[in-house]
């Protein structure tokens, strides 16, 4: 036995107080009567005394003092230890998007949290719960957690997400704690049905009977003022007809319906068709009642605009330039003479050739052939070298991300330069692209005004790299550097990462997800990552300049998550299950609260019949 | 003590009663109260013959031309009884904050004088003191009498021991003329039969009345008790008091109730024994009622 309060036994010194009251209190009561003829004469009539009545005083001290020391020992918490009978429990719970079907108002993720309360509940005291949360990442929740209550109330905060989820964590996690512990009694809280879980006992929730449609793999497209919508629709329990709805630029009346014909478990395509000049979004609904909601809806954004930008050339002689832009790029290309240049503002790209600016402008720039240092460049110019020899230069072989990107398609061979310019006090970390003898002559990185910087240290016209196959890809490459989509797309599905382009002005980077949940991207980095944890439209949030931009994006629900009856993969322990029970507790803090309230009557019960009863 | 206050609806109702003798009233002065004796009222009471020398303005001349003899016509007499009233004026009686025993005592005390005062009697007020009577009204006839007297028994201090014997035998007591109330708490062991008999010898109405308060009645006193005496410092009763001494009392109690009733029934008196608490006006037109000590 041990006490969670020990001090509580102090509680005991009340006892010797209580009998000395008793001794103190024990004395005669004086009190003046209108005659004692009375009681004197009582004396006659006195019969032998009932040997109850002599004890009352001294049952009434026995009580107090037994409802002192068990309130003391109420206060000390008496733990008693119970050999061999609790357990180390290991709760998984499968958080993902199909746990969230209903059955009944309920929730399967629901129930299986309710599950857990109740075996926690009925645990002896003593036992320890680990609670391993599988949902996009997988995190475990508590571990070898003692205190029913706590375990209780970190469970009631577990959410479910909307997508897919990954089990090979949460498997280890378990095989960890089995290995540790061979008698780890392991449950697996799922929708999902496994052939082969060894020493994982499957608690499942939902039925194959429930009913649930999806749509998935969207597409859309505008030919003159007509958008077709296209999508696949699928009833995973029941051959159905499925009503399905195309809503346009946010309506919330439907530009059309149709009634599609389903059978079980095939996908079938639907397309749609409605009159619009142009769209920024559209909308397909399965308008059919299912037991899980998020799936029955799909949004298409349209983007194009959004991404536009425009490019300026400073050059006498932008014929190559202007050639290999036009390839790649729909943006439009202002190119001016240098004598023109003004400080011109207003441009995703400034390609200055055989020109350097007396300030670098607010955007991506490239300096190409620029012989005067210029200030927030990130170098400056030790000299030209022109040379007797043609001298080639040599790609980078360097393995990181943004070289790899770079020097995508690039064979890198066969090119010479005649002139080049020889640079010093590189204080930015640029990335090297191509060299000549150490000397960097092609490199890319972020000025000191935080704008994209490609850098070519010599004249094209001095190169025959503009006549290489090369050149194309290579301008394509840094043209995709230097104003990158922020997007590559606006499909997405529940759990998958978006890669978000962090050009060096873009400031206060976020996403908003369906929820309403902040949640701030990382534009330190080239890339910031976004993970989707649920499904519906997220606002990715940016300010370019101190212009707020927007872009939305769709994050629909995983197919396999749509399927009422999925099975899940085998979910086996290895190692051989075994039974050994850890030593519980008890905690017999009721059973003391009850033998107070039984002293208290008991005693209130002596009182009342010294006092009252029988007048 | 409250002040005694008589209420006027209170004396109204009470006009209506009147008190029942069971003995021949033999006062000395005419009244409203019919005796068994032959006298000179106006109620009918029989006849016997003629012998010379009677009153001849009482003869039957009406059975005389029936009868063609001479009888007399005779009548009841009336006269005035005396009422006496003695109270207990120890200290027992006025123990505790509300001294209800002596307010009760007072009050009957009050309605039976008023009683008497309204059937033409004499009444007369004592207290007994230890073996002293007191008188605190004395021979009063009449309502204004009354009425002028009534607060005298508000100035009564109920203090020390009171002895009925000794008190109530030596007093002149009169003889056959009317009613003796003796107020008390009868808490004692002095013999107060002596004066009952005193009094029935003399041939007088008897009605005790014993007053006890509530406390006394069903003790409320629990655990190691020391009680003193009022009357008495020096004598005290130290026992732990429960239910077993408790019921013990209580035979005691009914012992001593019992022991004053048959006592009185025996000899022809009238007993009521009435807690402290009771409304007046149910001690007379109740308890009193149903003893048939009034009418």
């Amino acid at each position: 036995m041990r006490f969670l309060f020990p001090l509580g036994l102090l509680g005991l010194i009340g006892i010797p107080i209580v009998i000395i009251i008793y001794i103190l209190r024990n004395k005669f009561n004086e009190q003046t009567v209108p005659s004692t003829y009375l009681w004197e004469l009582s004396e006659r009539f006195f019969k032998r005394r009932n040997p109850l009545s002599g004890l009352t005083g001294i049952i009434s001290l026995i009580l107090q003092i037994l409802t002192i020391a068990v309130l003391s020992l109420a206060i000390a918490r008496p733990i008693f230890v119970l050999p061999n009978t609790a357990l180390e429990y290991c709760f998984i719970l499968d958080a993902s998007g199909s746990m969230q079907m209903q059955s009944d108002r309920e929730t399967r993720f629901d129930l299986a949290k309710a599950a857990i309360e109740e075996r926690i509940s009925d645990a002896r005291l003593g036992s320890t719960y680990t609670l391993i949360h599988v949902s996009t990442e997988t995190t475990t929740a508590y571990e070898r957690l003692s205190d029913k209550a706590l375990a209780k109330e970190l469970l009631a905060d577990l959410t479910c997400s909307n997508g897919s989820v990954q089990y090979t964590d949460s498997l280890a996690a378990a095989q960890k704690y089995f290995n540790e512990n061979p008698s780890f009694a392991v449950s697996l809280f799922t929708d999902k049905t496994y052939d082969a879980h060894d020493n994982v006992e499957i608690v499942r929730f939902g039925s194959d009977t429930d009913v649930n449609y999806a749509i998935g793999d969207v597409d859309g497209s505008l030919t003159g003022n007509l958008l077709t919508a296209q999508a696949n629709v699928i009833s995973y329990t029941t051959d159905e007809t499925l009503t399905v709805s195309l809503y346009v630029n946010g309506k919330t009346t439907p530009a059309k319906t149709a009634d599609i014909a389903v059978k079980k478990g095939e996908a079938t395509p639907v397309t749609l068709t409605a009159n619009t000049d142009a769209y920024d979004s559209f909308r397909l609904v399965i308008e059919n009642e299912d037991s899980l909601s998020f799936d029955n809806e799909i949004i298409s954004y349209n983007q194009q605009s959004e991404a536009a930008y425009s490019i300026l050339i400073v050059s006498e002689t932008p014929f190559f330039l202007q050639v290999a832009l036009d390839v790649y790029t729909d943006s439009k290309i202002d190119v001016i003479e240098p004598d023109a240049y003004q400080n011109n503002a207003g441009y995703g790209l400034y390609i200055f050739h055989s020109f350097t600016p007396d300030t670098l402008p607010d955007g991506a720039v490239w300096l190409i052939n620029s012989t005067k240092s210029v200030a927030n460049s990130g170098f400056s110019i030790r000299g030209i070298i022109e040379t007797d020899d043609p001298v080639e230069l040599v790609k980078s072989d360097s393995t990181s991300t943004t070289t790899r990107t770079l020097l995508q398609g690039i064979n890198g061979k066969d090119i010479y330069l005649s002139e080049y310019i020889k640079y010093s006090g590189m204080y930015t970390k640029f990335t090297t692209l191509f060299s000549y003898n150490a000397h960097p002559l092609i490199f890319a990185g972020v000025n000191a005004l935080g704008n994209r910087e490609v850098v070519f240290g010599f004249d094209l016209h001095k190169s025959d790299l503009p006549m290489s196959t090369d050149f194309e890809p290579l301008v394509c490459n840094l043209l995709a550097y230097s104003c990158p989509d922020v997007l590559d797309r606006t499909d997405y599905v529940c759990g998958e990462d978006v890669n978000i382009n962090i050009t060096a002005n873009m400031k206060n980077v976020k996403a908003i997800s369906p929820d309403g949940e902040e949640i701030y991207v990382d534009n330190t980095a080239d890339i910031g990552v976004l993970h989707l944890e649920r499904v519906g439209t997220y606002t990715i949030r940016f300010s370019v300049s101190g212009e707020e931009k927007n872009y939305l994006i769709y994050s629909s629900s995983p197919d396999n998550e749509s399927n009422p009856t999925l099975k899940g993969e085998s979910f086996s322990l290895h190692g051989t299950q075994q039974y050994e029970r850890t030593d519980g507790e008890y905690d017999p803090l009721l059973i003391l609260f009850i033998c107070l309230a039984l002293l208290f009557i008991a005693d209130w019960m002596v009182y009342c019949y010294e006092k009252y009863q029988l007048r | 003590m409250k002040k005694l206050v008589i209420e006027e609806a209170f004396l109204s109702e009470l006009e209506a009663l009147q008190t029942v003798l069971k003995n021949n009233v033999a006062g000395m002065f005419g009244g409203n109260r019919q005796t068994k004796n032959f006298g000179s009222s106006c109620e009918f009471a029989d006849y016997r013959d003629y012998i010379p020398g009677d009153d001849i303005t009482k003869i039957d001349w009406n059975a005389y031309a029936r009868f063609d003899k001479l009888y007399q016509k005779l009548y009841f007499d009336e006269r005035q009884m005396h009422t006496k009233i003695y109270i207990d004026a120890s200290r027992s009686m006025a123990h505790g904050a509300d001294s209800e025993k002596a307010e009760q005592a007072i009050k009957i005390a009050a309605a039976f004088a008023y009683l008497s005062v309204c059937e033409m009697d004499k009444v007369s007020i004592y207290v007994m003191r230890g073996g002293q009577l007191e008188e605190v009204v004395s021979g009063i006839v009449g309502k204004d009498s009354y009425l002028n007297c009534v607060n005298k028994l508000n100035e009564i201090e109920f203090d020390g021991d009171a002895k009925i014997s000794e008190a109530i035998v030596p007093s002149p007591v009169g003889r056959g003329d009317g009613l003796s109330i003796i107020i008390s708490d009868f808490l004692t062991d002095e013999n107060f039969e002596r004066a009952i008999d005193r009094l029935c010898e003399q041939k007088r109405d008897v009605l005790c009345i014993q007053v006890l308060s509530r406390e006394e009645i069903n003790p409320q006193m629990r655990g190691k008790m020391h009680l003193f005496d009022s009357e008495t410092p020096s004598r005290f009763f130290r026992k732990k008091i429960d239910q077993d001494v408790v019921r013990a009392y209580k035979d005691a109690f009914k012992f001593v109730v019992d022991r004053i009733k048959n006592y009185c029934e025996a000899r022809g008196a009238h007993y009521l024994f009435t807690p402290a608490h009771t409304p007046i006006a149910d001690v007379i037109f109740g308890n009193m009622v149903d003893l048939e000590v009034l009418k």
